[in-house]
């Protein structure tokens, strides 16, 4: 087998990206106009710690007040809020599925009042399936909408479907921490990484960060804004870490992996709790420092290509 | 408040229709099964309730001590209370709830429907807060929290620590629980088994021909020792499984005469010799020895206003089924304009109370529910 280098390695990460996105955009799916998105990736209630994950939906608040399918199918599930509340009722209280002939679900969840009637299972993109909101988990005005790839076996970022909103504001990098991977593959010791500017030059000793040479997990405080109508906290869309000019993690929140243990986020293990630490640390992948003086840069993007760019210096003793 | 009276005057309009259609629903396909006789009745009204007592408060061995043991005390869910009954006086217990409440015989959970806000309670003890995001669920003396995003179960103690948990890769769209075993029903026709130390099994299903199929509803019989799943879509089907532990094996299937895409709620009667299923207006009897699945009310099956909810086993080989008529459509309306709970032995209705909003058994016991009270019934034949 032929052996990548470093260079054909980061060729062939950024073309797998393109690729994903534009088959992503073959899809016919299209989601209505928006006032609010929080998007997927996004972790669940800051509070918790059972339930504090990267979300697979996109919580969404559409402009019309209604929730309107997004994609044309057949409707394969429906569960409906708990009539009464001596009953229990599941927390995406009324929600929808909708298989599509692309081989793609859907699924709605938080819808209220009215609508479609449920014995069609014929359903039309566009067509309003009730009020938005108001049932489950959801507010009143905001719904979840999931999109799962049956060929592919991941669950899909919803927010590729979402036109019109315009993402001004560039990632914020708030952290980056290395945490030793020893043998057995648990996590050893933190060592924090200093953000400003690396000056250092090969030799030189003082500013840089240092910690043993070794094997280590890359966690990364970051989150973004999408604009200023939409100030809510979001997942940054994609991770990427240089080592020494050369890419070694590139990772987004283009999709997320089925596998029996769960969901796999940025590349991690299931459960997606693995891809999040308390504090909005993610963790996007892993690097090898050899002894010596290294630079690090990490790139960190939103939906629309805003970047940001944070280079330092680390020397592995 | 106003909200709640415009309710009741919508319900009293609607009550007589209502009690005809639920009885052209139910007689008309089956014919009455033996009529208990009922030797004992007590309406215990909520308005006459007293609070949690004292003796039940210091908990078990106090309880002990009192002469009621908690095990004989049947909690209860009201529309806006919820408590215990205590047959053998007859008295009842109650405390008001706001949002939503799960309780057992060892204490309860408020939640609100964000889930976010969950508070243990546990007669005698300071509450306890969950910094979780999920929704309690009890089965069998169990207590689990289903992840409010519907992708995890964990089953928690009754002082909130997680003993195990599971994320699955699609949303859960059935549960149910035995007191040894745990099952979940995924959206791409999975089914899990969990055993009492959160050990799992996965079934995954075959989805290879490009056709999903979901697993609407399930249900494990009393000793666990089998499933029934509600499977597919075109044609749907009833399967049933035994298992060994973790361990399922398919052993029949029958078709099911619905292409409903419906969530469904079922339960195994106490002997385990059937099961009630229910989706919308359909209501289903599967006999588990004949394989044969039966539909019950299919005179109301144009009527989607009608909706059936499977509440469980009533004892003597019986289930207790709630039937809900709302004006609307039933889209999320926030429950239903009357109800009813019905005891179907084998299907056949042996016992019906009009008005009612919830149900609780025991041995000895079947206790309605109202917005009122409760009426606690004993007789030979229940």
């Amino acid at each position: 087998m032929r052996i990548l280098t470093k260079r054909s390695l980061s060729i062939f990460l950024s073309a797998a990206f393109a690729c994903s996105a534009m088959y992503l955009s073959a899809l016919d799916i299209k989601l209505p106009e928006l006032s609010s998105i929080i998007p997927f990736g996004t972790p669940f209630s800051s509070n918790a710690k059972w339930g504090y994950v990267p979300r697979i939906e996109a919580t969404m608040e559409p402009l019309s007040g209604n929730a309107s399918y997004p994609a044309s199918g057949a409707l394969i599930y429906r569960q409906q809020e708990a009539p009464l509340k001596t009953v229990f009722g599941f927390p995406l209280g009324e929600a929808e599925a909708v298989f599509n002939m692309d081989g793609f679900i859907t699924i709605m969840s938080g819808i209220g009042k009215g609508g479609h009637d449920p014995a069609s299972g014929a359903i039309s993109a566009g067509t309003i399936a009730g009020t938005a909101g108001g049932s489950g988990i959801y507010q009143q005005g905001i719904l979840g909408l999931r999109i799962f790839d049956m060929k592919k076996a991941s669950w899909i970022n919803p927010f590729f479907f979402a036109g019109g909103i315009m993402d001004q504001i560039p990632p914020v990098i708030e952290g980056i921490t290395l945490i030793e991977e020893t043998k057995s593959g648990s996590k050893g010791k933190v060592y924090p990484i200093q953000l400003r500017p690396a000056q250092l030059r090969p030799g030189q000793k003082g500013s840089a960060s240092e910690c043993p040479q070794g094997h280590y997990l890359v966690h990364i405080q970051a989150w973004d804004i999408i604009n200023r109508e939409m100030p809510n906290r979001a997942a940054p869309f994609r991770f990427v870490v240089r080592l020494n000019g050369t890419s070694a993690v590139d990772v987004s929140m283009i999709s997320a992996q089925y596998s029996e243990k769960g969901i796999m986020f940025l590349g991690n293990e299931a459960p997606s709790s693995n891809a999040l630490a308390e504090g909005g640390m993610w963790m996007v992948g892993r690097i090898s420092l050899p002894r010596g003086v290294h630079e690090l840069e990490v790139e960190l993007s939103d939906f629309q290509g805003n970047k940001t760019l944070v280079r330092t210096a680390i020397v592995a003793y | 408040m106003h909200h709640h009276a415009g309710m009741k005057r919508k319900r009293t309009g609607l009550a007589a229709a209502f009690a005809l259609a639920l009885a052209v629903a139910l007689f008309s396909t089956r014919s009455t099964g033996r009529i208990p006789v009922i030797t004992s009745r007590s309406f215990l009204s909520f308005a006459s309730a007293n609070s949690i007592p004292q003796a039940f408060l210091l908990g078990a061995e106090a309880a002990r001590t009192a002469g009621t043991p908690r095990t004989a005390l049947l909690p209860f869910t009201a529309l806006d209370r919820a408590g215990y009954i205590d047959p053998e006086k007859p008295a009842i217990y109650t405390f008001p709830y706001s949002d939503r409440i799960a309780i057992d015989a060892s204490g309860w959970i408020r939640y609100d429907r964000f889930g976010v806000q969950i508070e243990i309670e546990k007669p005698g003890q300071p509450s306890i807060s969950l910094k979780v995001f999920a929704y309690p669920w009890f089965r069998a003396g169990r207590r689990f929290l289903l992840r409010a995003d519907q992708m995890a179960l964990a089953e928690i103690d009754d002082r909130g620590t997680i003993l195990w948990e599971h994320e699955f890769p699609m949303i859960i769209t059935a549960l149910d629980a035995s007191a040894d075993l745990a099952a979940a029903g995924l959206l791409d026709g999975s089914l899990i088994l969990m055993d009492r130390d959160g050990s799992i099994s996965f079934i995954k299903s075959d989805n290879s021909r490009g056709v999903i199929n979901p697993v609407y509803g399930l249900a494990l019989s009393p000793d666990g020792k089998m499933a029934v799943i509600i499977r597919g879509i075109s044609p749907k089907r009833i399967e049933l499984y035994a298992a060994n532990g973790t361990i399922l094996q398919k052993k029949k299937e029958c078709l099911l005469p619905s292409n409903a895409p419906l969530q469904a709620t079922a339960a195994f009667s106490d002997d385990s010799s059937h099961v009630i299923a229910a989706m919308g207006s359909e209501l289903y009897h599967y006999d588990v020895r004949s394989n044969r699945a039966v539909s019950l009310a299919s005179e109301m099956r144009q009527n989607s206003n009608l909706a059936y909810t499977v509440l469980g086993p009533a004892g003597r080989q019986s289930i207790a089924v709630l039937a809900g008529m709302s004006a609307n459509s039933g889209k999320a309306d926030g429950g239903f304009d009357s109800s009813a709970v019905w005891i179907l032995r084998h299907g056949e209705s042996i016992l019906s109370y009009p008005g009612a909003v919830g149900f609780s058994a025991s041995k000895q016991t079947l206790a309605f529910v109202t917005e009122s009270g409760v009426d606690c019934l004993k007789g030979e034949g229940l």
